[in-house]
């Protein structure tokens, strides 16, 4: 005699074996399997074989927990965007108001606030990653250049390159010497940093559009 | 046999559009959509539920648990003010799609 309690429970565990652990997305396939049954079983199907034809219809569980696994992905994000955020907004801190106070900032400090900035900024990108996937899943595709634009955009992008670098030298010597840098060296250093990295990208990274 | 890619990409605004003209529950969209489809449109039943939760978390649909006639626990999802917003959006993109179909189609036969 076919036992169909026992055997929704096989099921269950078949799902929790391929990793459908959270309560809600497998109570819900539950309620569903059970609906489909009760449909079958009044089309005339037996137990057995409503069981059987609903089970297959709801899909096999790892590709089930492959795509539940899309969804919790979300979460994971959000979860390490608030930390990165919280961490960044505690390194930015103690070179911040030392910079408010005396207007200069410790080399330890300025490491930190330049360390909790970039993390900062990573974690915006991972609520950018929430908030607007498309950026993200729009392909970039290679444009061709004829000669005398790329060798303009290299030029060009040297030019920013070398900018930034006469920002940030200079900046970055006299907080070699003082072991602290002053609020306007430390602006000089961020936007050189800035330019650096835009001239190396111009520079080096061949032309790409978004796909549209 | 309609593409798997296709019946993908055709989940979210088909379960928006059903939505919003009721609440409904998993197993309701799946009939739904298949009595409209005259059973061409045949989704794996499980792969609704991930599409469901992730249009939850992208704020596109709510959901709240509630009760069938005979006293078994349902999820009912709605639409939400974003999810009326994705659903227009998806609708003028199909519409796009379906219109130069129609016209390449129709040049065929003249």
């Amino acid at each position: 005699m076919f036992d169909l309690e026992q055997a929704i429970a096989d099921w269950r565990s078949q799902m929790l074996a391929a990793g459908i652990q959270t309560p809600v997305p497998l109570e819900e396939l539950e309620i569903h399997l059970r609906e489909e049954i009760e449909q079958s079983m009044k089309l005339g199907l037996s137990v057995r074989n409503a069981f059987q034809i609903s089970a297959q219809q709801i899909g096999q569980p790892k590709m089930l927990n492959g795509e539940f696994k899309k969804s919790e992905r979300t979460f994971m994000k959000i979860g390490i965007g608030i930390i990165g955020m919280l961490i960044g907004a505690a390194l930015v801190v103690p070179g911040s108001i030392q910079l408010h106070d005396e207007l200069v900032v410790a080399n330890g400090k300025l490491a930190l606030l330049l360390l909790g900035l970039g993390l900062v900024g990573w974690s915006f990108d991972m609520f950018r990653q929430i908030i607007w996937p498309e950026a993200s899943r729009r392909k970039l595709e290679k444009v061709k250049m004829p000669l005398p634009k790329q060798i303009l955009k290299v030029g060009a992008g040297a030019i920013v390159l070398l900018t930034g670098l006469a920002f940030m030298m200079p900046a970055a010597a006299l907080a070699g010497q003082d072991g602290m840098m002053r609020f306007a060296d430390l602006c000089y250093l961020i936007f050189g940093i800035a330019l650096l990295m835009v001239g190396a990208v111009v520079t080096f990274c061949p032309y790409k559009k978004r796909a549209a | 046999m309609i593409r798997k890619e296709l019946v993908a990409a055709s989940a979210e605004p088909l379960v928006l559009a059903l939505l919003a003209k009721k609440e409904s529950y998993g197993y309701a969209i799946i009939q739904e959509v298949k009595a409209r489809s005259d059973g061409k449109l045949n989704w794996t039943d499980g792969m609704l539920y991930p599409v469901l939760h992730r249009m939850e978390h992208r704020g596109l649909i709510k959901s709240r648990w509630g009760e069938s006639e005979t006293g078994r626990k349902r999820k009912y999802y709605s639409l939400k003010k974003d999810g009326k917003t994705a659903m227009a959006k998806h609708h003028e993109h199909w519409t796009l799609i379906h219109g130069v179909l129609s016209g390449l189609r129709k040049e065929q036969y003249v």
